[in-house]
């Protein structure tokens, strides 16, 4: 449980760690390593542009894994 | 994709006028260090907003203000970078707050190119059910 306020804005700054490193490793998984300091200068519609782009490619593997299953 | 969102994507500066005829404003997309900041900003409104449509309201607080500026002040310095002032930026934003919010969160939609054309066609599929809706309702 959240005591203070210095508890929470370290638990608030924990989170936003995670989720870019999130980011970061969902585009390194796909494009390969990214140096976190170049990783921090994407601009923010790249990168949402990227992970949609990421997200198409799974869903366009899964449907392709459904359809050779029902083969 | 259009030429604003290709320079979006390349974090080109966009640039727009506030007033017809008072010159050009650039305003550059956001890094991705930025994002957490952002989104809770965007929460941070949602949760604030009263209504929808046209006649929503938002309540801002002084945090929300401080956030919006900080941002306002990264977006226009990278898109402005010959303005070498930074007071110059920070009476700009001051002097035209309100106007400038709605283009930050514009500039660095959350939103991908999919997801916007989502968006468009359902709009245009409502807009068309709305005026058949209205149609039939003055043909009673």
């Amino acid at each position: 449980m959240v005591t203070s306020v210095q508890e929470l804005l370290q638990s608030r700054h924990k989170e936003e760690e995670n989720y870019l490193l999130l980011l970061h490793h969902a585009l390194m998984k796909t494009y390969g390593w990214i140096p976190l300091e170049e990783f921090k200068e994407l601009p923010i519609p790249t990168v949402i542009n990227l992970i949609d782009r990421i997200n198409q490619d799974i869903e366009a593997e899964k449907r392709a894994y459904e359809k050779a299953k029902r083969k | 994709m259009n030429t604003e969102e290709m320079k979006r994507h390349l974090a080109k500066p966009i640039e727009f006028e506030l007033d017809e005829g008072s010159g050009k404003i650039g305003m550059s997309p956001l890094k991705i260090n930025d994002l957490p900041e952002l989104m809770e900003l965007q929460s941070e409104l949602a949760s604030s907003m009263k209504g929808a449509g046209d006649d929503a309201v938002f309540k801002i607080s002084k945090e929300m203000t401080i956030s919006v500026t900080n941002l306002l002040r990264k977006s226009l310095t990278a898109g402005n970078p010959e303005i070498k002032e930074p007071e110059v930026i920070d009476e700009f934003i001051a002097s035209n707050f309100i106007r400038l919010m709605p283009k930050l969160f514009e500039v660095n939609s959350l939103t991908s190119g999919r997801d916007r054309i989502k968006e468009e066609k359902v709009k245009k599929i409502k807009e068309r059910l709305d005026g058949n809706i209205g149609a039939g309702a003055s043909s009673k």
